[in-house]
């Protein structure tokens, strides 16, 4: 019986090994932001009003957080407001943020992002779902308003924004407020098909479950299956709104019209876990407020490992 | 996959069927909890991420005569915890599920050896489920019985099998059992 005590002892000790306790941990790396907000309010449809309101929010949530980002070079602001359905100026300049993630500009001495870094790719804007360009079920970051036939190469689609977030070194956020979002996650997640997500996740998790590359990280307002909504109550989008609130911008900031660069005040943040604002802990304080007759669901592929976003 | 559920399946059937051939039947409980090296299948900074597990089941299975072998059919219910944030990361929390085999065989009135293997059903606190396979084995101690009730203490030792991780736990567990027929010698 002395021998079991023992090496029950000696079980507990092993914890005390841990590699989180006895390694050093690496020095922090810088963060980047590339933050799009389209609007759209002409008449064909597809009415948006609080899209550049959001971007303007999470670009001050991210550089209260991280100050050095305001003056960071590989960061970029996307606000955009078509005024007719041929506009692609956003997916240029989108193009152009990655790419400049990626490799740097060797003319204006900006080095690329790196290994230890981490960028914080944000969307607000159109969204929908697609059966063209060989991707069904996909969603599509648009770069324009338009019907479901006529999508083309100048629309972000998940797999392609996917191979441009794997080219950047470090680690990366994509945390999207559009509609059908999730089917970024169900393309890259852990469990795929989010069309089931709510109702059964284990047949999803049996149908086809994907192996994730754990460098990237997503957040998105809604399932693949699902639209996002923005409300004229927060002058945000809900998922937006909630996550700015849960971060730590007060309720009363948060809902302001024309937030542009300095509208928004901070309190504690209601999402903290032990003093860090991380995926989960974000995922839960939002999926809990987003109100039920929204009917979207906060998605977040399902990578082993769970990461600080502030 | 298929293979694995047709094995609990056929053995479902054959353990009423091995009652009824005249070996005992013994049901059983155990409780414990287990150190969880998250071994990544992926880059990063650590070999390992470090979390506590709480596993708890239930296991019906037959026992010879003799008792010096038991085979069961077992339900296991495990939680894992967050590890400790480095560098801005921890490895994710998950509860699971599952059912499997499990298999004791006693050296003598008091050590034995167990080995169990289980699948898994996990879901991650993010509405993401997955699957795995855990094969666990450990020396088997009973400290305690009266003829009827078994109560012994396991170390185990497993291998969980993950898409993008490899889990590797050591752990200490109480595994109590009610055995039919009567046993005469504890």
């Amino acid at each position: 019986m002395r021998k079991i005590i023992l090496a029950a002892l000696l079980l507990c000790s092993l914890v005390c090994a841990s590699c989180e306790f006895s390694m050093k941990e690496p020095a922090d790396g810088a963060v980047h932001y590339v933050i799009i907000g389209q609007n759209y309010n002409w008449d064909s449809g597809g009415h948006l009003s609080s899209c550049i309101n959001d971007a303007y929010a999470m670009k001050q949530l991210i550089e209260h957080y991280y100050p050095s980002t305001v003056t960071d070079k590989l960061s970029s602001f996307i606000i955009d407001e078509p005024a007719s359905g041929t506009y692609k100026e956003t997916y240029y300049r989108f193009n152009h943020a990655l790419n400049l993630l990626e490799e740097g500009d060797e003319e204006n001495h900006i080095d690329p992002a790196g290994d230890n870094d981490m960028t914080i790719i944000y969307y607000s804007g159109h969204g929908s779902e697609s059966s063209v360009i060989g991707e069904a079920g996909a969603y599509y970051m648009l770069s324009e308003w338009k019907s479901a036939d006529d999508f083309d190469t100048k629309d972000m689609a998940p797999a392609k924004l996917l191979r441009y977030a794997k080219k950047i070194p470090g680690e990366t956020v994509i945390i999207s407020d559009c509609c059908f979002s999730g089917g970024i996650a169900s393309w890259y997640g852990n469990t795929a098909d989010l069309n089931v997500m709510g109702s059964n996740i284990w047949a999803a998790a049996l149908s086809d479950a994907r192996y994730p590359t754990t460098s990237i990280h997503v957040l998105s307002a809604a399932t693949n299956a699902q639209t996002s909504k923005e409300s004229p109550e927060y002058n945000h989008g809900a998922f937006t709104y909630y996550f700015l609130v849960g971060s730590g911008a007060t309720a009363e900031t948060a809902k302001k019209a024309n937030i542009k660069d300095s509208g928004l005040a901070f309190t504690s943040a209601p999402a903290s876990d032990k003093g860090k604002i991380m995926i989960d802990s974000i995922f839960s304080c939002v999926k809990k407020h987003v109100p039920s007759s929204f009917n979207q669901n906060v998605t977040s592929a399902g990578n082993p490992d769970d990461i600080a976003l502030f | 996959m298929k293979k694995y559920v047709s094995a609990v399946l056929l053995f479902a059937v054959l353990l009423p069927a091995a009652a009824f051939a005249g070996m005992g039947l013994s049901v059983g409980a155990h409780a414990g909890s287990s150190w969880y090296m998250a071994v990544p299948r992926f880059a990063d900074e650590l070999p390992f991420r470090s979390s506590v597990t709480a596993d708890a089941g239930i296991s019906l299975g037959v026992i010879d005569e003799e008792l010096d072998y038991e085979v069961s059919l077992i339900g296991a219910f495990k939680f894992v915890s967050y590890s400790p944030v480095f560098n801005d990361k921890r490895s994710r929390q998950f509860v699971g599920g599952g059912g499997g085999l499990r298999l004791l065989y006693l050296f003598s009135e008091h050590w034995g050896a167990f080995a169990e293997g289980v699948l898994f059903a996990n879901r991650y606190a993010v509405d993401q489920a997955f699957l795995s396979t855990q094969v666990k084995i450990g020396p088997y101690y009973q400290f305690l019985g009266d003829g009827d009730w078994r109560l012994a203490l396991e170390l185990p030792v497993s291998l969980e099998f993950r898409k993008d991780v490899l889990g590797v736990t050591v752990g200490v567990m109480v595994q109590a059992n009610y055995d039919i027929p009567r046993r005469d010698n504890v």
